[in-house]
């Protein structure tokens, strides 16, 4: 055997050890499952044909056939651990009452700079009407909407959607707004709006792009955020 | 057989008759094309998992023989998908086997 070359399971335990590698618990559990079942049907039916058990077991685990392969195929339709931790971290944010409250914090602290009281005040905005609107949309409806999402309707909850309004809201992306329409008085400032700017352009991106590659991983592992996984699923 | 797409239509037909489970998927796929379709059987799953996650086909679990046994059962969307999966198959085969039996 060459150094290269990846030892091959001797045992169903594993076999699924490798098939299910870097997945998410519940998908763990599930495949275990399934592919167990599958497994002794098969070593039943060569027991049938009137072979030992050893070489039952061998022929059964033969014909499952490559268990890396399996595993990139898993993982091309199922949340892997890392995806779905993002995943629930991100319901939990939708969730939480700290965040909503932030966010009407601020958004309430940035729509008092624009009364006329505080005109005279160090910043001033370019386009106030529009940006007080956007700031609307992004600091208070669309994160309103994700909370009610999350909250109320818990596993049914529309978590393409979900993902998709977090990467244009919250109060991350409300600064980033407030710094592109903020009146540049200085070059310290320029610099700190084009470099919020940015990190706003690539949040959005970052979980605009998360959420289209988990789009058909969220329809199968449907609720999986919702819920914590299983401590310990020992794959035996 | 190629995995990512003609197994998948076979499922898909196969499922056509009724529910099934993966197992008897295998072996239904295997037998009827007399031994000529050999595929690992660990591949079938991810198969399975991907026609469920695009809506094709939907699962529920079972016993059977004291075994909990997932099945899978044909949607509407899979019943179309099938169709059009076919449809291009034997208009695609057809025209090998036009090309292929041309006399030298």
């Amino acid at each position: 055997m060459s150094i290269f070359e990846k030892p091959q399971p001797q045992t169903l335990s594993e076999w699924l050890d490798i098939a299910t590698k870097k997945l998410a618990a519940p998908t763990k559990k599930r495949i275990k499952g399934e592919i167990e079942a599958h497994y002794a049907q098969a070593m039943d039916d060569v027991l049938h044909n009137g072979s030992s058990e050893s070489a039952a077991s061998e022929a059964a685990l033969a014909q499952l056939g490559d268990a890396s392969l399996a595993a990139r195929r898993f993982r091309e339709h199922h949340l892997t651990e890392w995806e779905s931790q993002i995943v629930q971290w991100s319901f939990k944010q939708a969730r939480s009452v700290f965040a909503m409250a932030l966010n009407c914090g601020i958004f309430a602290e940035l729509a008092l700079e624009q009364l006329p009281r505080r005109q005279n005040a160090l910043i001033h905005y370019v386009y106030p009407l529009p940006y007080l609107v956007i700031e609307f949309l992004a600091m208070i409806a669309l994160p309103t909407a994700c909370f009610i999402s999350a909250r109320c309707i818990r596993r049914g909850t529309n978590m393409r959607l979900l993902l998709l309004m977090q990467s244009v809201s919250g109060f991350v992306v409300g600064l980033g707004l407030n710094q592109l329409f903020v009146r540049s008085p200085s070059q310290a400032l320029f610099t700190m709006n084009v470099v919020m700017a940015t990190f706003l352009c690539l949040r959005v991106v970052a979980i605009g792009a998360f959420a289209l590659v988990v789009w058909n991983k969220l329809q199968l592992d449907r609720g999986a955020w919702s819920k914590p996984p299983p401590q310990d699923v020992a794959l035996s | 057989v190629n995995n990512k797409g003609t197994l998948a239509t076979l499922i898909l037909q196969n499922l056509s008759r009724g529910s099934n489970h993966g197992y008897r998927i295998a072996r239904d796929i295997k037998e009827r094309s007399k031994g000529v379709l050999d595929f690992k059987e660990g591949t079938l799953y991810p198969a399975l998992h991907g026609l469920e996650a695009k809506g094709l086909v939907v699962s529920h679990t079972a016993e059977e023989n004291g075994r909990t046994r997932c099945y899978y059962k044909l949607t509407d969307k899979g019943r179309k998908a099938l169709a059009a999966q076919k449809d291009q198959w034997l208009r695609f085969s057809g025209a090998i086997s036009l090309v292929l039996q041309e006399a030298p």
